[in-house]
């Protein structure tokens, strides 16, 4: 009896020009967001190769304490589906030994005309929601009030057929028409992406895809059950659509704004100048106790440095040529600042973590609150299967910490930060006394660095020199080999895990359309037919 | 048959839509049942059709308690409404499929429901075409065949021949008589006075959620019925003034 009202819903459905017009929005609609978001994971991947090249060639290094890898994180194609928060934010981060990642860097999403910004784009998955959850309505807001406004709806119950059957096969006659609509989107969604070849997924991304198809479905059932439920309180089809559409535009549009807006107004973050402030105070805390460190060791006999090339942000210090004992001198003080500076990351972390954790706390609340709307349960699950979702993003930034973690023990462990090739290449056995290089310098003209101090000019040494200090020539050194070192490899959230999380929103989207079911049921039990 | 035993139904307002009926129609009996707007005709019907719960009392179809067991009570009758709406994107072949079906026949071909139709005088030209096309008259006609072709035992009507002209009208009463003719039990609701006089064989009249009157046909054709009628709604005016 089920089947049966189902397929004369259907036909029904099928002869009305809601169904035509449901098919026209999702050709109009549905191909230009996936043209745009093609387009831009294509300009994104060839950004990724520029930013990847620049950072292979980056990684030619003549000391360790040069090496500071950059992490580049290369576009996911399901972004085309569903970008999420993915184009917002940074797609690279740099591996420091002085701070430990807070945020990605990089470009984010951007135009060349700042002014066309306020021209935002949907993706697919946007306006699948507003088809679909607008087409579950349209084809639901009356789904109980029609029949009893034409007198069919009595005409069925004068016959031995129970009101749950009628509804069920409502409801199935209803879903099949509009699976058709959905099949369509995703339909044509695939058949746009084929036309580029380059763009192509993995059967893990596959599988995500068919998740996202599935969600659709459950997504499309909860809105059709709103629908059902609205329809089996009220009287008179008009009421129905009036209360339809005041739902749809709160769902789509009021509780995701106002959940942003409360979560600003409630969740206070905090200004980045304290954050700044704060940093800044260890900064100089370190920068203080390095100077007085630097200042217990024993002097060099000459500060002199051949082509030095030096940068105090992370330690990077490369030095051609020194004396024996400014070279000794230069590895004692790393020996302390080295493993300094990663201990004051850590300190400078518990700040960065305080105000990272409110933002997640913000964010976490909009988030929550923005469930009130069906319609941002479905785009987060989506988000998190396509992997642009704002977790996914914490993943990639806790393994570039977890990386930085493994490579600052490797650094460790290795005793690297107390080599001399920590910041020279210059052999520790062919290191000379100051006497040693005013003498081979000058080719013998002067004998001893007492000579170039006897004079009180500095430029009377260097207009004796002959010589070039030997191997001092930086760009002549070789690269130092990094095939020991440990590598990221980033390991996006494990499908088996997203499907965890996906299935959970399945579960409740799904939870959410059977109470609503229940309860429309029970108003159509005692639903007044006449 | 179709029995009304102190059939009561009081609404959420208090308002007494029906007063303890008491009623039986025999198989092979066309009862009209007359009254204003409002003295609780439909609401016969819509207990019977357990369209709304009762507040006391109970309507049996064929012996069946409608409230206890409203499926089977439905197997045993038909209903045909004041207004015939059916799906206007259907053909009337294809309403007749979805109701004949609904109502448990299952084995009809498409000449079984052109032979039905062709019963009621319907064109044949109308057989495949949109419902929504048809005039009331022929929308009424598909109600009717509806009612015939579940063949149940028992019909009920309400307001059948409202804004029907009158030869449509005289159509449908002839085929209620054949269906009598076949042992049916018909309960008609109507304002319509003379059509009763024609084919009724008894007539109850109800006023204010009470049958105050039932004559069986040698009665309200020796008494002249229209003048009782009249009395009756003209004491209602009375009192309503």
């Amino acid at each position: 009896m089920i089947l049966r009202i189902a397929s004369k819903e259907l036909f029904h459905n099928m002869s009305t020009s809601r169904f035509i017009t449901g098919f026209l929005l999702c050709l109009l609609l549905i191909p230009f967001p996936i043209i745009i978001s093609i387009n831009e994971y294509r300009s994104k991947v060839s950004m990724y190769e520029t930013e990847q090249k620049q950072v292979d060639d980056k990684n030619i290094v003549k000391v360790y304490s040069a090496y500071r890898p950059v992490i580049v994180k290369k576009p996911g194609p399901l972004s085309i589906f569903a970008r999420g928060v993915s184009y917002n934010l940074g797609n690279q981060v740099k591996i420091l030994f002085s701070d430990i990642p807070m945020m990605s860097e990089g470009k984010a999403e951007s135009r060349d005309n700042p002014f066309l910004n306020r021209f935002f784009t949907f993706d697919f998955i946007s306006v699948l929601i507003i088809i679909i959850s607008l087409m579950a309505f349209l084809f639901t807001y009356d789904i109980c009030t029609w029949e009893r406004e034409t007198g069919t709806l009595k005409m069925m119950l004068a016959n031995p057929v129970s009101r749950a059957s009628v509804l069920a096969g409502k409801m199935l006659g209803t879903f099949f028409t509009l699976l058709p609509m959905l099949l369509f989107s995703y339909g044509l969604c695939i058949l746009v992406i084929m036309f580029y070849p380059d763009i192509h997924f993995t059967s893990s991304e596959w599988l995500r895809i068919g998740l996202i198809f599935l969600l659709s479905m459950v997504f499309l059932v909860l809105f059709m059950v709103i629908g059902l439920f609205v329809s089996s309180r009220v009287r008179h089809s008009g009421t129905g659509i009036v209360i339809c559409l005041v739902l749809w535009i709160t769902f789509l549009f009021i509780v995701p704004n106002l959940a942003n807006y409360s979560a600003k107004s409630f969740v206070k973050v905090g200004s980045v100048e304290n954050l700044e402030f704060n940093i800044k105070e260890l900064n100089d805390e370190y920068l203080k106790k390095t100077e007085e460190y630097e200042k217990k060791l024993p002097g060099a006999d000459w500060d002199m440095q051949w082509n030095t090339r030096w940068d105090s942000r992370d330690g990077f210090n490369i030095i051609g040529g020194a004396s024996k004992s400014s070279f000794e001198k230069i590895k004692l003080k790393n020996e302390f600042t080295e493993p300094l500076r990663v201990d004051y990351a850590d300190k400078k972390w518990s700040f960065r973590k305080a105000y990272i954790t409110k933002l997640e706390k913000q964010q976490n609340f909009a988030r929550y609150l923005s469930f009130l709307s069906p319609s941002e349960i479905f785009k987060e699950s989506v988000n998190g299967l396509c992997a642009t979702n704002a977790e996914s993003h914490y993943n990639f930034l806790d393994q570039t910490r977890r990386y930085r973690e493994e490579l600052i023990h490797y650094y460790k462990e290795k005793k690297l930060f107390s080599s001399y090739l920590y910041f020279t290449q210059q052999d520790p056995k062919n290191f000379m006394t100051v006497d040693e290089i005013v003498n081979y310098l000058t080719k013998g003209e002067l004998k001893s660095f007492a000579e170039v101090e006897a004079h009180k000019d500095p430029f009377y040494f260097f207009g004796k020199t002959k010589n070039s200090f030997p191997n001092s020539n930086i760009d002549e050194w070789k690269s130092i080999d990094l095939s020991q070192f440990p590598k990221f490899n980033y390991r996006p959230a494990k499908v088996l895990n997203d499907i965890h999380h996906s299935l959970l929103h399945i579960g409740v989207l799904f939870a959410l359309a059977l109470a609503l079911f229940y309860f429309s049921y029970k108003s159509f039990i005692r639903y007044d037919v006449r | 048959m179709l029995q009304a035993i102190d059939l009561t139904k009081r609404y959420e307002d208090q308002q007494l839509a029906l007063d303890a009926l008491n009623l039986e129609i025999k198989e092979g009996e066309i009862f009209f049942l007359l009254g204003a707007n409002g003295a609780g005709k439909t609401t016969t019907i819509n207990l019977f059709l357990n369209f709304i719960e009762p507040t006391g009392g109970k309507a049996l179809i064929n012996g069946i308690d409608v409230t206890k067991e409203p499926l089977e009570s439905k197997k045993y009758v038909s209903y045909v409404s004041e207004n015939v709406m059916l799906y206007g994107n259907f053909t009337a072949r294809q309403n007749l499929d979805f109701f004949a079906k609904l109502g448990g026949k299952t084995d009809l071909t498409k000449e079984d429901y052109y032979m039905h139709m062709r019963e009621v005088g319907l064109q044949e030209e109308a057989f495949e075409k949109k419902l929504k096309t048809f005039s009331k008259g022929m929308r009424q006609k598909v109600g009717l065949t509806i009612a015939i072709i579940k063949d149940a035992p028992n019909i009920l009507l309400d307001e059948p021949t409202a804004g029907l002209d009158p030869k449509a009208a005289a159509e449908l009463l002839q085929i209620l008589m054949n269906q009598k003719r076949q042992g049916k039990s018909i309960l008609m609701c109507t304002h319509d006075i003379f059509r009763a006089k024609n084919i009724a064989d008894r007539v109850g009249i109800m006023k204010e959620g009470r049958l105050v009157m039932v004559r069986t046909r040698e009665e309200f054709l020796e008494d002249d019925l229209e003048k009782i009628y009249m009395n009756y709604m003209h004491e209602m005016v009375i009192e309503k003034v």
